[in-house]
């Protein structure tokens, strides 16, 4: 199974998101913010990114870029976002190859787009 | 002076408009905002003349950003915690986490989020009512060790997170006193919110309380990051925020100091902070005594037929 990196400042997102995809087999990497995400990926190589926009320190696009200018990585990247601007959002992101969550979200639905991106057959539908 | 941007075109004279364009002093100043109408006189003999108005508008287009602002905060704020509740709940419902201690989680995260969910929208209530004015005080009889030591309840779960100590240090007798009591208790919420919330893992928060004379005093006392003299007067204000890292490390909005001072306004009295730059926080407030509901009910007679 894959290795995913979750970036978030609300502790209760990454803990039920770390449930639903440890319960697929996945094995997780627990960050808060993208300066502790991009500081995470020197050391571990992960299969996907799932960040939330909004983070102290260095926030989503923060991340994103850094991963794709600094890091070099074409990891895929899934970003978490409660902002209402999401067209300008979109502008930032979709040029870094990153795609936009929208929150709230069903973890369900959440796990299944990962595990598409991830080429895995999913374990929560059926 | 220095035209930062104007819209202003030279063939536009021949319909009444308006103009917006800013001017800056220097380059540090935030620049004014003016609104520019150019009305034609249309009378014989002068034509090409016309008439200018100019007025400064910068406190609306301030007024209005901080409102964006607050807008586009409040609605992440209420987000976060719709999230996190839409999420567990669909945890519990999916029914594929049968371990006892992720059901147990899951409800706890539903009550915790569901709670702060109810406070953010208290908030965002009570500021609005500040707003146009038409919060009225409901004076009652207080009795203040039972309302701080709810108050410290309603937190506690908060400090554990973050293995914060709080003690209640009140004195063996607490007179009772005239008050709203819900909104004192949104005071003492609020303060006891922000304390936990600048103050770091193992700190310690410390309430205090005095009744004498001159009035009531209450203390929350923290040793956390503590706030510097220059930026005393800011907190208070309305969805101000500092700038540091450790501000915006934590959520919020910037209204609860804002709404506790208003608050204590309305009640006469007013909150008094003394704090350093990484020393800690003390918020005192003070309010004054107020007369009993029937001896105000007779002053308020005696007033009217004066």
């Amino acid at each position: 199974m894959a290795r995913i990196l979750i970036a978030d400042d609300d502790a209760h997102t990454v803990r039920v998101m770390s449930i639903w995809l440890k319960r697929n087999g996945h094995q997780i990497v627990e960050t808060r913010n993208g300066a502790q995400a991009l500081e995470a990926l020197k050391e571990t190589p992960v299969d996907l990114v799932l960040s939330d926009m909004n983070m102290p320190i260095l926030d989503g696009v923060g991340l994103l870029r850094g991963i794709r200018e600094e890091h070099k990585l074409e990891v895929p990247f899934i970003m978490l976002t409660s902002r209402c601007d999401q067209d300008e959002l979109i502008q930032q992101v979709k040029p870094l190859h990153g795609e936009l969550f929208p929150k709230p979200f069903v973890p369900s639905r959440l796990v299944m787009r990962i595990e598409e991106i991830l080429g895995v057959e999913s374990g929560t539908t059926g | 002076m220095e035209i930062v941007r104007s819209s202003l075109q030279p063939d536009g004279a021949y319909m009444p408009r308006a103009e917006v364009f800013q001017v800056a002093d220097d380059e540090k100043s935030e620049p004014s905002t003016y609104r520019l109408w150019v009305i034609p006189l249309r009378r014989a003999g002068r034509s090409g003349e016309c008439l200018v108005v100019i007025r400064d508008v910068s406190q609306q287009v301030r007024a209005e950003r901080a409102r964006e602002d607050f807008v586009s905060q409040v609605t992440h704020e209420l987000r976060t915690p719709l999230t996190n509740i839409r999420a567990y709940a669909e945890t519990l419902s999916s029914g594929m986490f049968d371990d006892p201690n992720v059901v147990t989680e899951c409800y706890n995260v539903i009550t915790k989020e569901t709670r702060r969910l109810a406070r953010l929208i208290e908030d965002i209530l009570s500021v609005s009512q500040l707003e146009v004015g038409s919060i009225e005080l409901h004076v009652d009889t207080v009795d203040l060790r039972h309302l701080l030591t709810e108050g410290v309840r309603d937190v506690r779960g908060l400090a554990d997170e973050k293995n914060i100590d709080i003690q209640l240090a009140l004195p063996a007798k607490l007179d009772p006193v005239q008050a709203d009591r819900d909104k004192l208790a949104v005071v003492v919420n609020n303060l006891l919110g922000n304390a936990i919330k600048y103050t770091p893992n193992d700190g310690n928060v410390v309430v205090g309380c005095q009744v004498s004379s001159d009035g009531v005093l209450i203390t929350v006392k923290d040793n956390g990051i503590g706030i510097d003299p220059q930026e005393h007067a800011k907190v208070f204000e309305k969805f101000y925020r500092a700038d540091s890292e450790q501000v915006q490390a934590e959520t919020g909005t910037g209204i609860g100091l804002y709404t506790a001072r208003e608050i204590v306004r309305r009640h006469g009295g007013d909150i008094e902070l003394i704090s350093a730059k990484g020393e800690g926080s003390t918020f005192m407030v003070r309010l004054p005594h107020r007369e009993s509901r029937a001896s105000a009910m007779s002053t308020t007679s005696v007033g009217q037929a004066g």
